[in-house]
C-alpha cells in the first residue's frame, strides 16, 4: 500500500512538471509599448461622407470640431458635411492627466475632379502635381494596353516605392512638375535635365536617339529624353468621353474605352509621360493625389501604336 | 549563447533536480542484527589490496564496500551468504558459516580482459586477437537515450565515424566512416542487420509538384533501436575485407537480441516519451515593417506613413514599435470602405507562433523472451509516433521482430530472425525552397501577425500576405506529401557441428520492401496554379543472399588455427512505377487526387528496373600463437554482373597481425594488456548496373509518337570497380584493472579507380565520358582514451574519449582533367583541384583537399604603389558595391580538422548520469538561408554588423572620409565587408531620396572606384570613403550579393548529444512489486552548447544539403532551419 502511494506520488510530480514545463514554453506576445500622448487624423471621403480615424497614442478623449459647426467626442466618428467646400477638422485628443495634443486635417468635400485638379478659382498659382514615388500604396503598375489595362507578366504589381530611382536609375523623372490652372492653362517644369521621362522608342523615331539623356531603364522601354516646355500652353479635361486609341491590342488597330476622363494639352504639350499618344486618362483624383494611365508605344514594328501603359500616381506639391 | 537556451538549461536542472529528490524517497536501507565478519581482499595479479570492493549480503540490499586499505567490516545473520563484486573481476559468493574474518582473494574476470567481439560475417573473435580497429556500441549506448533514426544514437560515440543529419525526426541522416574516399558514391558504409545487408543512401528526396522537395529520410530508420543488442563497426578495409566489393566505405554490423539458453520466461516493457521544445530560432530582425524604404513621420511631413507594402519582400520599410501609423496588409475598412492605417508593430513571435510548442515522440515496445529444450525465442513489438513541430507532419513505425533459434539434434542449431516494419507518415513537410512552410514562416512580413494566415479559405482565394507569398499554413495543411513503407528482413540460418573441430552455417537472408509515395497539392500554391497537384509513385525491391561457411578449428599447446571458406550469391532486384502531373500542369478538377484527374498532356509517367547479382568465394585463416600472436588472412573473389564478362572478376585480399606484447614480456601487473596491430587490406566500391552500353532515353510523347533521346554522356564498356587499398596501425593499451584504456589507430587509404565523368570535346557528339582515373589520398588518425578515476562501492566514473581526424586529397584525377566541381550555390564552390595543381596564381599550388570551398575574393586595389592600396574595388554610379575578383579563390573546407567525442558515465549506487559530448573543430559552411534573408535584409546579424559613423552621419563630408580611411583596417582592409549607416538615424543613415523624399536610410560601401593603366597603375575615378561624390544607397540593397565569403560560416560547434539521468530500483524492491530491472530515465539530447558562429541560428552539423537532381551537398545549407530544441524525454523500463 506504501509502495503504491510513492509511486502514485511519483507520477503526480511527473505530470505537474511535464504541465509547467510546456506551459511555461508557450507564451503570449510580449506587452506593447506605450507611447506618450499624439494625435494624427485619417480621413477618407465618399461624397459629402467623411470617416475620421484619430489615431493617438495615450488619449482617454477625444474632441472633433469638423469645421462647419458640428463635434463629436468619438475617436472615430463620420460625418456628413451638408455643403461641398475646403473644411478644416480639428482633433483635440487629451490624455489622462489632462495634457492635449491638437492635430488638423484639411478637406476638400464634393468638388469637382476639375477644382481637384486645379485648386479652384481661388488658387492664383494653379496646382502643382508631380509623380508620387509611393507607387505601392497607390496600386502603380506597368499594364499592357489592351481594353482591361492587364498588368504585365514578369513586373511587380503594385510597383515597388521608388522603382524608377532604385531599379531604374533614374531617380530624377520624380522631379518634374505639371501645373493645371483653373483658366486652363498649363505649366510643365523639367527641371535641371531639361529632360522628360518617356518611352525610348518614341525618343529614336522622333531624335534618331540624340534626345535621349538617361537611358538606365531601356530595359523596359524607358527613358528620359529632351524637352522644352512650352509657354502659353493650356489644358482640356473631358469628365467622361470615349477615348480611341491606336493599340497593338485592338481589331484594326484601334482601341476605345468607353466612358473615361481624359486630360489633352495643346501644342506639344503632355503630363508625365513623352510617348506619341499625349491624351491620357484620368483613373482618380483626390484633392492630394491622382492616378493616371499614360501611353507607351514601345514596338518598334508598330510605331505609334500604343503597346503598354503605365498606371501611375502624381502627388501634390505642396 | 542564446538566452533562451540558458533559460531552459536552468528549467532542465530543476526537473532534474525534483526528479532525484522524489526518487530518494524510495530508497530504504534495512540493517539486520547479527555478527560481524571483518576482512582484507586483495588482487590475485600482485597482492595488493583492493578498495572499493562491493560487499552484499546475498538477497538483500545490506552491504558496504572495503576501504582504501582493502579492509572491511560487515554485520551479518550466521548463516549469510557474502557476494563480493568489483568491476573487472570476477564475483564471488561465500558462504560465512560463522566465521568472523573472511579474506578474499579478487581474480580478474575473463570477460573483462578476454572482450569478444562481433567481426565480419558475425563472426565473434576475441578482441585481443583482431590485427585491425573494430569498435562496439552496446545496446544500452543505443536505447538510453532514443532517437527516431538509430544512426543519431552513435554520434560522438565512435572514433573514425561523422554522422550528419539534414533536418528533424525523420529525415536522412549519414555516417561517413574514415572520410569520404568515393567520387562518386555517397560513401555511405554497409549496414548489415543478422547477416541481412541492407543499404543506406542519403539523397531520399522525392515528391511531385513543383519544387516541393521532401526528405523521405532513409531506409536504415526501419531499424527499431529497442531490438539491437550491439553494433560493430568495421571502420578499414581490414575489418571489412571479407565482404569484398561493397565494404568500400566500411561496414556497421548489427546484432539483434534474442533469448539466451537457459533464460526463463520474461516480458520487458519500454516506455518513452520525448517533447523537443523549440529553443533557438534564426535570428531575423523584427525592428523594420516590410519595404524599401524606412520612411519616419518626420521625413514625410509628419502623420500617417505611406502605405506598407506587404510584398516587397525586404525588411527596410519604416520602424516598428516606434508609435508609427500606416494602411498595412489586410488592413480594417472604415465608413467608406477606405483601408484605415494601423500602429506599425512587430510580431516577434511569429514562427514560435506558427509552429506547434513541441514536437512529441512516443515510443513504446514490448518484448517476450523465452527459452526450452525446444527452442530459444525472443519476440519483440515497438511503436513509434512521432508530431512534428510544423504543424500537421508525422511519421508513424510499427516494428515486430522474431528471433527463433532451436536445437534440433545435438548437432544441429536452426535460428531464424524475421522483422517485419511498416513506417508511414501523413505528412513529411516539404524542405529546400518552394514548399516547405519555414521559408514561408519566415518570409512572413514583421508587421503582420502570423497568425491572421490560420485561416486561409479554399481553391483559388488562398489568403496571402501578397501575390508574391505562399501562406505557411496552407503549405503545412493543404500540401501533403506521405509515405507507406512495409519492409521484411530476416534469416534462416543452420549450422551444424560436424565434429569439435569442423562446423558448417547455411543462411539464406532477405531484405524486401514496398514503398507507396504520394504528393497532394490542393490550390492554393502559386507555382502549382492549375488546381494544384498530384503525384503517386510505388516502388518494390529485395536484396536475397545466400551463404554458406565452413569452419575448422584446431588447438595444439602453443598454436591454434582456424580455418573458414565459404561462398555467397547475392541478388539485388528493385521497380518503380510513377505517375503525376508534370511541375506546373495541374489537374483537371482540385482536390480530387487521383491519377485520371491528371489530363493525358499534363501525365508525366515511367516506369524503372533494376537488376544486380554479385557471386563470391571467400576463405579467412588465423594463426595465434602462445596467446602472443595472432595472423589473420582473408581472400576473396567476386563475380560481379555489372562487368563485363570477361573482366567481372576481382579479387579483394588482407592481412592483419595482433601482437600481444604484454605477453611477450613480463609487464607488471599495471599492464593488462599491451597490443600493437597491423593490417594491410584491399576492398573495391562496386559499380552500379547499366553503365556499360548506352540506351535511348525515353523523351515523351509527340503526338501519339514516342520520342527517344541519346544520352550525352558516353558509357565505357570496360569499367572496373573503385578500389581501395588501406594500410593501418594501432596500438591498444589497457592498465591498472583496466581503469585506463587506450586504443590509437593510424590508417592510409589509397583508392585508385575513381569512377569519373570526363568532359570530351562536343564535336565527338557526346558531352563527357565515363572512365576509370584518379587516386583519392587519404589518412587519419583515430584515438579513443578511457578513464576510470573513480570506482568503488557507492560511486563509479567511467570517461570515454574519441577523436578523430581524416584528411583526403586528390592526387591524380584523369589526363586533361585537373578538378571536379561538386556543387554551386550562395556563390560559393566546391571544387576539388587535383595536388599540386594552380588553380589561381594567388593561391599556388592546390593543397588537393576533399572539400575545399572557392569564392570570388573581393576585388582590392593590387597596385601597391597606390595610396588606396588593398582598398575595395567598387563598381560605379548605382552599382557603387563590392564587386568579386574574376578568379575563384580558395576560402574554406567543409570538413572539420578534427571530430572530438566524450562520454561521461556517472553513477552513484542506482543512479547513472551518462552524458555524450560531440566537438567538431574547423570546417566552414555555407548558408544560402543566410545569403537569400540578408539580399532582403531580414536577418539581425546584418543589422547589428552595419557601422555606425557616429556624429559623422548627416552627409558626405572630409571628417567622415578621414574616419574611415583612419579605421582602414576595419572598414577597408578586413575580411567582414560592412556597410556604413542603416536604416535610420540611430543607425547613422545618410539622407538618401531615391524614393522622391528624404529618408535616413542611406549607407555606404566604403571603397573606390577606378581602373588599372597599361603599366598596372591603379588610377584613380572616384572615393567613395564618406567625402564629396560619395554614393548612398538605400539600406535595402546593402548586401554584397555577389561575395560568397559573406554566407560562409565557422562550422565548429559542442553537441550535447544526450544526457540521461537514469534510476534503477533495487532488486529487493522491484521484487515486492513482482517487476524486475525497473529503471526509469530523464534526458535530452541534441542540445547545442557552444558554436564559434552560428549567431544567425543554422546549426552547423545541418549543411548538408540533399539535392532533387539526386546528388548531395556537403558544407551547403538551403533552408534546413528548423529551430534548435531542448528536448525533454521520460523513459521507464521494466521486466517481469
Amino acid at each position: 500500500m506504501k509502495k503504491r502511494n510513492k509511486f502514485v506520488r511519483f507520477g503526480l510530480v511527473f505530470t505537474v512538471l511535464m504541465s509547467l514545463l510546456l506551459s511555461s514554453c508557450s507564451s503570449d506576445d510580449t506587452s506593447r509599448q506605450t507611447f506618450p500622448l499624439s494625435a494624427d487624423i485619417f480621413h477618407s471621403i465618399e461624397g459629402k461622407k467623411v470617416a475620421f480615424q484619430g489615431l493617438t497614442h495615450s488619449a482617454i478623449s477625444w474632441n472633433w470640431d469638423f469645421g462647419d459647426g458640428a463635434t463629436s467626442s468619438e475617436q472615430n466618428p463620420v460625418h456628413v458635411y451638408t455643403d461641398g467646400g475646403y473644411y478644416i477638422a480639428v482633433l483635440t485628443a487629451t490624455d489622462k492627466n489632462g495634457n492635449t495634443e491638437v492635430t488638423e486635417v484639411k478637406m476638400a468635400i464634393a468638388l469637382t475632379p476639375y477644382i481637384l485638379l486645379t485648386g479652384g478659382p481661388t488658387a492664383t498659382a494653379g496646382k502643382t502635381w508631380k509623380l508620387s514615388a509611393g507607387h505601392s500604396g497607390n496600386g502603380d503598375y506597368f499594364a499592357n494596353a489592351d481594353g482591361d489595362l492587364s498588368p504585365i507578366d514578369g513586373v511587380p504589381a503594385p510597383l515597388p516605392d521608388g522603382v524608377f530611382g532604385l531599379l531604374l536609375g533614374m531617380g530624377e523623372v520624380y522631379e518634374d512638375t505639371f501645373t493645371f490652372h483653373f483658366d486652363g492653362k498649363y505649366e510643365h517644369d523639367v527641371k535641371d535635365d531639361n529632360a522628360s521621362f518617356g518611352g525610348i522608342v518614341y525618343q529614336f523615331v522622333t531624335t534618331g536617339g540624340a534626345g535621349i539623356v538617361n537611358a538606365n531603364g531601356q530595359e523596359f522601354g524607358l527613358c528620359t529624353g529632351l524637352y522644352a516646355p512650352e509657354s502659353d500652353a493650356t489644358f482640356t479635361y473631358m469628365e467622361e468621353e470615349d477615348l480611341t486609341t491606336q493599340s497593338v491590342y485592338g481589331p484594326g488597330g484601334m482601341l476605345t474605352y468607353e466612358g473615361v476622363s481624359t486630360l489633352d494639352f495643346s501644342g506639344t504639350e503632355f503630363v508625365g509621360f513623352l510617348d506619341f499618344q499625349k491624351k491620357v486618362i484620368v483613373q482618380e483624383v483626390t484633392d492630394s493625389s491622382m492616378t493616371l494611365v499614360m501611353f507607351m508605344a514601345a514596338s518598334p514594328d508598330f510605331i505609334g501604336y500604343n503597346t503598354h501603359a503605365l498606371v501611375l500616381s502624381f502627388e501634390v506639391v505642396e | 549563447m542564446n538566452n533562451n537556451y540558458l533559460k531552459y538549461n536552468t528549467r532542465h536542472l530543476k526537473v532534474l533536480l525534483v526528479f532525484v529528490i522524489t526518487l530518494f524517497v524510495n530508497i530504504s536501507v534495512n540493517a539486520q542484527n547479527g555478527q560481524v565478519v571483518t576482512g582484507t581482499v586483495t588482487a590475485i595479479e600482485d597482492g595488493s589490496s583492493l578498495p572499493g570492493v562491493s560487499i552484499l549480503v546475498k538477497g538483500t540490499t545490506t552491504g558496504v564496500s572495503t576501504d582504501f586499505d582493502g579492509n572491511y567490516s560487515i554485520e551479518v545473520p550466521a548463516n549469510a551468504v557474502l557476494v563480493f563484486s568489483f568491476v573487472g573481476e570476477t564475483t564471488q559468493e561465500i558462504a560465512v558459516n560463522g566465521r568472523s574474518v573472511i579474506n578474499v582473494v579478487m581474480k580478474a574476470s575473463a570477460e573483462a580482459l578476454d572482450e569478444v567481439v562481433v567481426t565480419a560475417l558475425g563472426i565473434k573473435r576475441e578482441e585481443k586477437s583482431l590485427g585491425y580497429a573494430v569498435e562496439e556500441v552496446k545496446a544500452e549506448e543505443l536505447t538510453r537515450v532514443v532517437h527516431e533514426n538509430v544512426l543519431n544514437s552513435m554520434s560522438g560515440k565512435v572514433a573514425g565515424v561523422t554522422i550528419n543529419s539534414t533536418g528533424g525526426a525523420g529525415s536522412s541522416v549519414s555516417m561517413v566512416i574514415r572520410g569520404a574516399t568515393s567520387l562518386s558514391t555517397d560513401n555511405q558504409p554497409l549496414f548489415v542487420v543478422d547477416g541481412v545487408p541492407m543499404s543506406n543512401t542519403v539523397n531520399n528526396v522525392g515528391g511531385f509538384g513543383d519544387d516541393n522537395k521532401v526528405d523521405y529520410g532513409n531506409a536504415i530508420s526501419d531499424l527499431d533501436p529497442e531490438s539491437i543488442e550491439n553494433v560493430t563497426i568495421l571502420k578499414g578495409p581490414s575489418a571489412a575485407a571479407l565482404y569484398g566489393t561493397r565494404a568500400g566505405n566500411g561496414v556497421v554490423l548489427i546484432t539483434t537480441k534474442r533469448a539466451k539458453d537457459g533464460e526463463r520466461t520474461k516480458v520487458a516493457i519500454t516506455s518513452n516519451t520525448v517533447f523537443d521544445i523549440p529553443s533557438k530560432f534564426l535570428d531575423v530582425q523584427n525592428q523594420f515593417s516590410s519595404g524599401f524604404f524606412s520612411f519616419r513621420p518626420e521625413d514625410i511631413g509628419g502623420g500617417v506613413l505611406p502605405d506598407i507594402d506587404p510584398g516587397a519582400g525586404t525588411g527596410a520599410g519604416p520602424e516598428n514599435d516606434r508609435g508609427y501609423w500606416a494602411v498595412q496588409w489586410n488592413a480594417p475598412l472604415d465608413a467608406n470602405g477606405q483601408p484605415i492605417p494601423t500602429e506599425v508593430v512587430s510580431y516577434e513571435d511569429n514562427i514560435k507562433n506558427f509552429l506547434n510548442p513541441y514536437a512529441f515522440t512516443s515510443t513504446n515496445g514490448v518484448a517476450l523472451t523465452s527459452s526450452s529444450d525446444a527452442a530459444n525465442y525472443r519476440l519483440g513489438y515497438t511503436n513509434m509516433t512521432h508530431s512534428g513541430l510544423i504543424p500537421n507532419s508525422d511519421l508513424h513505425k510499427n516494428s515486430y521482430a522474431l528471433a527463433v533459434s532451436s536445437k534440433l539434434w545435438d548437432k544441429v542449431t536452426v535460428s531464424t530472425d524475421i522483422n517485419f516494419n511498416h513506417s508511414w507518415a501523413d505528412n513529411r513537410p516539404a524542405s529546400n525552397r518552394g514548399t516547405n512552410p519555414l521559408q514561408w514562416a519566415y518570409a512572413n512580413p514583421t508587421n503582420i501577425d502570423i497568425r491572421q494566415l490560420q485561416d486561409y479559405g479554399s481553391g483559388n482565394n488562398i489568403l496571402r500576405v501578397s501575390n508574391n507569398h505562399e501562406n505557411p499554413y496552407f503549405l503545412a495543411y493543404d500540401v501533403n506529401n506521405s509515405f507507406s513503407r512495409f519492409r521484411l528482413y530476416g534469416n534462416l540460418m543452420a549450422t551444424w557441428e560436424v565434429s569439435d573441430n569442423f562446423s558448417i552455417m547455411g543462411r539464406y537472408t532477405l531484405n524486401k520492401y514496398d514503398d507507396t509515395r504520394e504528393s497532394k497539392i490542393a490550390p492554393g500554391y502559386l507555382n502549382e496554379p492549375n488546381n494544384g497537384a498530384y503525384g503517386i509513385v510505388v516502388g518494390e525491391g529485395l536484396e536475397r543472399n545466400m551463404d554458406i561457411l565452413a569452419t575448422y578449428k584446431k588447438d595444439w599447446d602453443n598454436f591454434n588455427l582456424s580455418i573458414s571458406g565459404g561462398a555467397n550469391a547475392m541478388y539485388q532486384r528493385s521497380a518503380s512505377i510513377s505517375n503525376s502531373s508534370k511541375p506546373g500542369s495541374g489537374l483537371v478538377v482540385p482536390n480530387l487526387f487521383t491519377v485520371d484527374n491528371i489530363n493525358s498532356g499534363s501525365l508525366q509517367y515511367y516506369n524503372r528496373r533494376y537488376e544486380k547479382s554479385i557471386n563470391s568465394v571467400y576463405g579467412m585463416a588465423n594463426f595465434g600463437w602462445k596467446d602472443i600472436a595472432y595472423v589473420d588472412l582473408t581472400a576473396r573473389n567476386d563475380w560481379s554482373s555489372t562487368l563485363p564478362a570477361e573482366n567481372r572478376s576481382y579479387f579483394y585480399p588482407s592481412a592483419s597481425l595482433s601482437l600481444l606484447v604484454n605477453n611477450m614480456f613480463n609487464m607488471g601487473n599495471s599492464v593488462n594488456l599491451f597490443k600493437l596491430r597491423a593490417g594491410w587490406a584491399q576492398v573495391g566500391n562496386d559499380t552500379g548496373p547499366y553503365r556499360l552500353n548506352a540506351t535511348y532515353g525515353n523523351s515523351g510523347q509527340w503526338g501519339d509518337a514516342t520520342m527517344l533521346s541519346k544520352p550525352g554522356g558516353l558509357l565505357a564498356p570496360n569499367l572496373l570497380p573503385e578500389q581501395a587499398t588501406s594500410l593501418e596501425f594501432g596500438i591498444d593499451l589497457k592498465l591498472f584493472h583496466n581503469r585506463l584504456r587506450f586504443e590509437g589507430t593510424y590508417y592510409t587509404v589509397d583508392n585508385e579507380n575513381q569512377i569519373l565523368g570526363v568532359p570530351l570535346a562536343a564535336s565527338s557528339g557526346f558531352g563527357s565520358v565515363q572512365i576509370n582515373a584518379g587516386l583519392l589520398q587519404s589518412t587519419g588518425y583515430e584515438l579513443l582514451l578511457g578513464i576510470t578515476p573513480v570506482r568503488n562501492d557507492n560511486w563509479n566514473w567511467d570517461l570515454n574519449f574519441n577523436f578523430t581526424q581524416n584528411e583526403t586529397k586528390m592526387i591524380e584525377l584523369a589526363e586533361g582533367v585537373d578538378f571536379i566541381e561538386f556543387w554551386s550555390s550562395a556563390k560559393t564552390k566546391s571544387i576539388g583541384f587535383v595536388k599540386g595543381y594552380v588553380n589561381n596564381e594567388k593561391d599556388g599550388p592546390e593543397d588537393g583537399l576533399v572539400g575545399n570551398l572557392y569564392s570570388r575574393k573581393v576585388m582590392r586595389v593590387e597596385d601597391e604603389s597606390s595610396p588606396y592600396f588593398g582598398y575595395p574595388i567598387l563598381g560605379s554610379g548605382l552599382d557603387a558595391e563590392w564587386q568579386g575578383e574574376e578568379e575563384f579563390s580558395k576560402v574554406g573546407n567543409y570538413n572539420p580538422d578534427f571530430i572530438m567525442g566524450l562520454q561521461s558515465a556517472l553513477s552513484f549506487k542506482n543512479f547513472t548520469l551518462a552524458m555524450t559530448f560531440d566537438w567538431r573543430s574547423g570546417g566552414q559552411y555555407v548558408s544560402q538561408t543566410y545569403h537569400y534573408m540578408t539580399e532582403n535584409v531580414s536577418t539581425q546579424t546584418w543589422l547589428d554588423e552595419l557601422v555606425h559613423p557616429g556624429d559623422l552621419g548627416g552627409g558626405a563630408s572630409q571628417a567622415l572620409r578621414d574616419w574611415v580611411v583612419e579605421n582602414e583596417d576595419q572598414l577597408l582592409l578586413g575580411d567582414n565587408l560592412r556597410p556604413v549607416g542603416g536604416p535610420t538615424p540611430d543607425y547613422g543613415g545618410f539622407p538618401e531620396s531615391f524614393s522622391g523624399v528624404t529618408v535616413y536610410d542611406g549607407t555606404f560601401a566604403p571603397g573606390v572606384m577606378g581602373h588599372y593603366d597599361d603599366n598596372g597603375k591603379f588610377i584613380l575615378e572616384q572615393e567613395n570613403l564618406g567625402g564629396d561624390g560619395t554614393v548612398f544607397l538605400p539600406y535595402v540593397v546593402s548586401n554584397p550579393w555577389d561575395i560568397g565569403s559573406v554566407k560562409m560560416f565557422d562550422a565548429d560547434y559542442i553537441k550535447l548529444r544526450e544526457i540521461a539521468l537514469s534510476y534503477k530500483l533495487s532488486n529487493k524492491t522491484s521484487e515486492k512489486i513482482g517487476l524486475q530491472d525497473v529503471n526509469f530515465s530523464i534526458y535530452s539530447r541534441n542540445i547545442m552548447l557552444w558554436t564559434k558562429e552560428s549567431g544567425f541560428g543554422v546549426d552547423p552539423e545541418r549543411a548538408f544539403q540533399a539535392e532533387s537532381s539526386g546528388g548531395f551537398s556537403q558544407g551547403v545549407e538551403r533552408y534546413n532551419v528548423n529551430p534548435w530544441v531542448v528536448p525533454v524525454g521520460f523513459k521507464i523500463g521494466f521486466t517481469f
